[in-house]
């Protein structure tokens, strides 16, 4: 095992990290690469690949602090920069040149990772996303490149021919938790992960038009779906079909939308019968 | 705390340039003597050279790969000495380590590998060599001395023949060269190898410790790492109580550069017993 040969294996590992499962499940390559397997511990090699990608995200602990606190408090940063580093490796995904579009690759892949039944690992899901769409709305080129609304068109009445567009810039998630509850948990010198109590809701995070305050807004499921589908520009009559209400729009459902529509979130436009979205 | 005079003879406490940093040193003055700036961001951005008219900078490196097999370009080596002499840094910090390899022997032809980040090299009299080899062909190309800085060790590193002291103790007879020592590396490669720290310490040639870099460290899955983002435990500063009865650093640098929300009142309270105990030596 000359020194060499061994700088070779570890900078080899630690740059593909898909050579580490092959060595663990087959010890000849290893060997005849000069290394003997016995001496090289692979999951070790495996979390500093993880160290050295979480390194190159030292840019977003800003803007995802609680985020960073949560993966140490439940000693998942390794462990998920690791696994990251491997997917990462698997689909030959160059490191993104931006912090915008890191953070966005990385939310991606949380969401792939994490298993839902797992505890920590759900609460890292929520909160991830509850600081990405709070980041996402602070960049202004991002924010402004999704407002639909063009300034001189005004709201009409919620009529069943209408589109829905959301006035602004939203990010719609429904959550398990609270994450003002992880986030104060996270708060304490040592945090109890275990008494977060899954909370499940539906969160509205909304930047208004020229505004650049993000406001978090608790949603019922009407308020969601109505969102939902005024982000797809879809009319008012296939909201109420979605929802199995039909084409004939009840006056319920107006009543709510213009409840929305006073809120400032949604407005109404009138769209030629045949104009597409 | 009260501004210190420039000419004051007394060791200098300074931060690891990253985010939050400059904000601090503006916002306390007389309460950091030096920034430490890595080359490669230095290199990246030129334009942080004008961090030198908000404090003397000294110049640490990661790309000389000083304990590898693969040596650094000649356009880097240059870069290196230019900002070296532009910065006015009185030595250049580099990691006993490698960070470029040469491709595995299954892939022919493949350039050699280029990691983000410094790699504990093999513990052996081979490395030893190498190291000897790869200073004799950097020193004279320098304007400053080079000093080296231990590396953190996670696992044991197939081939070493001695233990991380002995390597490093072996290095600096062989090359004759002064330390950066780096306490939480050190007691990283303590935790993660068995060692008692407090005793392995001295086992160091600390008479040649120049400087000495301090921040924090964080076990996951099984592993104790390099962390930045956190403070240093008190073990440190024993290590470093430890340490100053026989060394005598002429700087120690706060690495807290992973964060910006690192505690403006941490930093103030470990810059505080830095000082103390540096001055108290």
């Amino acid at each position: 095992m000359t020194a060499a040969q061994v700088h070779s294996v570890l900078a080899g590992g630690v740059s593909d990290p898909r050579r580490l499962a092959e060595w663990a499940a087959n010890p000849q390559a290893l060997r005849a690469l000069g290394v003997d397997p016995a001496s090289l511990d692979l999951p070790a090699l495996r979390g500093f690949a993880g160290l050295a990608l979480k390194v190159r995200h030292n840019g977003l602990r800003d803007a995802f602090m609680h985020s960073f606190r949560l993966l140490r408090v439940a000693g998942l940063e390794i462990e998920v920069f690791a696994d990251y580093a491997l997917a990462r490796a698997d689909s030959g995904m160059a490191l993104a040149a931006t912090d915008a579009a890191r953070a966005r690759a990385l939310v991606d892949f949380v969401g792939q990772w994490h298993d839902p039944g797992r505890a920590t690992q759900a609460l890292l899901w929520d909160l991830l996303r509850h600081e990405h769409a709070l980041f996402e709305l602070r960049q202004p080129a991002a924010t402004e490149a999704t407002m639909p609304v063009p300034v001189a068109r005004s709201s009409i009445a919620p009529t069943p021919g209408a589109a829905m567009r959301v006035r602004g810039a939203v990010r719609l998630h429904e959550m398990r938790h609270d994450p003002g509850a992880i986030v104060s948990a996270l708060g304490q010198r040592t945090p109890d992960l275990t008494a977060i109590v899954p909370a499940p809701r539906a969160l509205c995070y909304w930047r208004p038009p020229g505004d650049a305050a993000v406001s978090v807004l608790e949603l019922d499921a009407f308020g969601f779906a109505a969102l939902q589908a005024a982000e797809g520009g879809r009319r008012i009559r296939e909201l109420s079909v979605a929802l199995g209400l039909g084409a004939r729009v009840p006056a319920g459902v107006r009543a709510l939308l213009m409840q929305l529509q006073r809120a400032g979130l949604l407005s109404f436009e009138r769209q030629p019968r045949n104009a597409s979205r | 705390m009260t501004p210190r005079h420039r000419d004051d003879p007394r060791p200098r406490v300074g931060l690891a340039y990253g985010p939050g940093m400059v904000e601090f040193v503006g916002s306390h003055p007389g309460w950091v003597d030096y920034l430490e700036i890595p080359f490669e961001q230095l290199r990246h951005a030129p334009a942080l050279g004008a961090l030198r008219d908000t404090a003397p900078l000294i110049l640490h490196c990661a790309s000389l790969s000083v304990a590898g097999f693969v040596p650094p370009s000649a356009s880097c080596i240059a870069a290196l000495a230019d900002h070296a002499c532009a910065t006015g840094t009185p030595w250049i910090g580099e990691h006993l380590a490698f960070i470029a390899a040469d491709a595995l022997a299954d892939d022919p032809g493949a350039p050699p590998t280029t990691l983000s980040y410094t790699v504990c090299p093999q513990l052996s009299e081979q490395t030893v060599e190498r190291v000897a080899e790869n200073l004799a062909g950097l020193r004279p190309q320098l304007p400053v001395p080079l000093i080296l800085e231990n590396p953190p060790q996670y696992f044991a590193v197939p081939g070493s023949t001695m233990g991380m002291s002995a390597f490093i103790v072996k290095v600096v007879e062989r090359c004759d060269i002064d330390l950066l020592l780096d306490l939480s590396h050190f007691l990283i490669m303590a935790l993660n190898t068995g060692v008692d720290p407090l005793r392995e310490i001295d086992r160091l040639p600390l008479e040649r410790v120049v400087e000495v870099h301090v921040s924090g460290l964080n076990r996951q899955s099984g592993i104790v790492w390099d962390d930045h983002a956190c403070p240093a435990p008190p073990l440190v500063f024993d290590l470093l109580e430890r340490v100053l009865q026989r060394a005598r650093p002429q700087a120690l640098t706060l690495e807290y550069n992973w964060s910006a929300q690192f505690p403006p009142a941490v930093l103030r309270d470990h810059i505080d017993r830095a000082r103390t105990l540096l001055h108290a030596a």
